[in-house]
């Protein structure tokens, strides 16, 4: 077991590292002096000047990119072309309301998707497990953005149950959440039926049941306890896609996060914050694989390493 | 043939097989069933509702809708077979080699594909838009690297099978060059998952460009494009809803379309993949 986690460890680190490499190699696809770029629009040349001699960009590569990985291991992002401040503030003010929003949409898509799969599994073939084969994959066809704005139309403008944009009262939260969730409900659900409809088949089950365990009991204690497992790892990949599509959503709601701060900052070419927010999803997609994969061994203990 | 006949009973994927056919031969025709002019403005008649005239309304601008839209298809539909190819461009010759020679290019190659799967795909492409810049062709070659990963870890785990495979090895008894045996025997049976892949890729490709032109950082104005067409309509949500509906309902149609073929070519190719749904 410390054995595995130590090898996962070390493949976490290579990818970091990794990482390092294509984010230091975007600096190098920039057209034109990286100097002015990362200096923002607004600077003027004394500026750029102290910019380039500041971040070494007339040394050599090798230079360049020693330099780019000691600033990134002392948690120094740059400065925000736009605001001046430091990137690692600018991130690190924003970086809650995305963990809090992916965390919730996780939450109401995990237990929306393992409750309809665990429905389609047990009335396997009837209409209510064909419905809902078409919802998920209606599900994963749905551009979250649209869903966001058919959401908006529905409960803010028509119903008025919840705000339609920011995050000053409680409840804003609400669609924003449901908006993102949509997608993984239905990853989720498919994940979970197949996963349920293999262990129905079970040996364990089949005993449980010819015992006389109740059927409720069979599904949710014998069967859903293994028929889990794997949900659990499409539950963490859904984790990192779910950052990915709160790009799209906080923009949709105005949602002060680190993925609307992205888009605002490729809007005002703000570079040294497109680069830092870069790095710290990249950062997080690597934590939480790490996790689910060490949760996944510990919930399994069959699994050979 | 006969995945042929698994795949034409499959009636879900026959559906979605039919309405791409319709959004192709709208994609073609658009400029001559047209009735209004894509581009030009028109302020008089702007933000108009659904009407005989203007079956889907018309913009902020006074364009129709319909008109933008049945423009739009061609323009979604290019991004999402170009940026696939070139996804498979890339993808599928470093998937063999990592599979087949194995050793260290296998191993630089999959930690590579390691490194771009920890950027969810929507941030890899804007990272690229934001060096690149705006516009149709940055926008399909970074929704297009984004899809570079995926098809290197398909065929990478198809190929590791097939390499094992008695046929290959005969031809390499025979003394069939490395490129005859890549192509003629291992690649030649590794096109199911990859023509599956294709299909589903299309549809993300779609979605994946009309969000980044829902941001507006992607196909520029006044170019009729679904998801441009979504973002300028949000700020009319709450009076004109019918500038956001129909983009919405093309874009949603479009990807189903392609999900729904996916599926269904998965199952008529090869029913054992089913296994790994939901992955």
């Amino acid at each position: 077991m410390t054995t595995y986690i130590t090898k996962r460890l070390a493949v976490s680190l290579v990818t970091l590292w990794g990482v390092t490499l294509v984010v230091f190699g975007l600096i190098q696809l920039l057209p034109g002096d990286p100097a002015r770029v990362i200096a923002g629009p607004l600077a003027g040349s004394a500026e750029v000047d102290r910019i380039r001699t500041q971040m070494g960009l007339d040394e050599a590569l090798h230079v360049q990119y020693g330099l780019f990985v000691g600033r990134l291991v002392r948690g120094d992002l740059g400065v925000s072309a736009r605001t001046r401040r430091p990137v690692s503030y600018e991130v690190g003010a924003r970086l809650p309301r995305t963990l809090q929003l992916a965390a919730v949409a996780t939450l109401l898509g995990s237990a929306g998707g393992i409750l309809l799969g665990v429905v389609a599994a047990r009335r396997r073939g009837t209409w209510i497990d064909n419905s809902l084969s078409v919802i998920s994959v209606a599900g994963v066809s749905m551009p979250v953005y649209w869903l966001g704005l058919l959401l908006i139309i529905l409960f803010a403008v028509n119903l008025g149950w919840f705000p339609a944009a920011g995050a000053d009262r409680p409840t804003s939260i609400v669609l924003p959440a449901l908006t993102l969730a949509a997608f993984s409900v239905a990853l989720i659900a498919r994940m979970t039926r197949s996963s349920m409809l293999e262990v129905l088949e079970a040996d364990y089950v089949r005993t449980a049941r010819a015992k006389g365990v109740i059927e409720r009991n069979v599904v949710y204690k014998h069967a859903l306890r293994n028929g889990f497992i794997p949900v659990l790892t499409v539950i963490g990949i859904q984790f990192g896609t779910l950052l990915g599509g709160a790009v799209l959503t906080e923009s949709v709601f105005a949602w002060p996060g680190i993925g609307r701060l992205l888009v605002d900052s490729i809007f005002s070419r703000d570079f040294p914050t497109v680069q830092g927010i870069i790095v710290v999803y990249a950062l997080l997609f690597i934590v939480v694989n790490l996790v689910v994969d060490v949760l996944y061994a510990l919930v399994n203990p069959r699994i050979q390493y | 043939m006969r995945a042929w006949r698994r795949f034409r009973r499959h009636t879900p994927a026959m559906v979605g097989l039919a309405v791409l056919l319709v959004f192709a031969l709208l994609a073609i025709v658009a400029p001559w069933v047209s009735p209004h002019d894509p581009v030009r403005q028109d302020l008089i008649n702007s933000l108009q509702t659904p009407s005989g005239e203007y079956w889907f309304g018309t913009d902020h601008l006074g364009r129709d809708i319909l008109t933008r839209i049945l423009f739009g298809t061609r323009i979604s539909l290019l991004i999402g077979v170009v940026a696939v190819a070139l996804g498979m461009a890339i993808g599928i010759p470093l998937g063999v080699v990592a599979g087949y020679y194995r050793g260290w290019p296998d191993m630089v190659i999959s930690r590579i594909t390691d490194i771009l799967f920890a950027f969810p795909a929507i941030l890899l492409a804007l990272a690229l838009v934001a060096i690149l810049g705006v516009g149709l062709q940055n926008v399909i070659v970074a929704v297009g690297v984004s899809m570079v990963p995926i098809f290197i870890r398909i065929v990478r785990g198809s190929v590791l099978s097939i390499r094992e495979e008695t046929y290959v090895e005969a031809a390499r008894a025979v003394g069939a060059g490395p490129l005859r045996i890549l192509w003629r025997h291992v690649l030649a049976n590794a096109w199911a998952p990859i023509i599956v892949q294709a299909t589903v890729g299309v549809g993300i490709t779609i979605l994946l460009a009309a969000g980044i032109g829902f941001l507006g950082l992607g196909v520029q104005a006044p170019t009729p494009e679904w998801g441009s067409m979504l973002g300028e309509g949000r700020r009319y949500i709450f009076s004109h809803a019918h500038m956001t509906t129909f983009p919405g309902i093309a874009i949603f149609l479009a990807v189903l379309a392609f999900n729904l073929l996916g599926d269904g070519l998965r199952d008529a190719l090869d029913p054992r993949l089913r296994v790994m749904e939901g992955g």
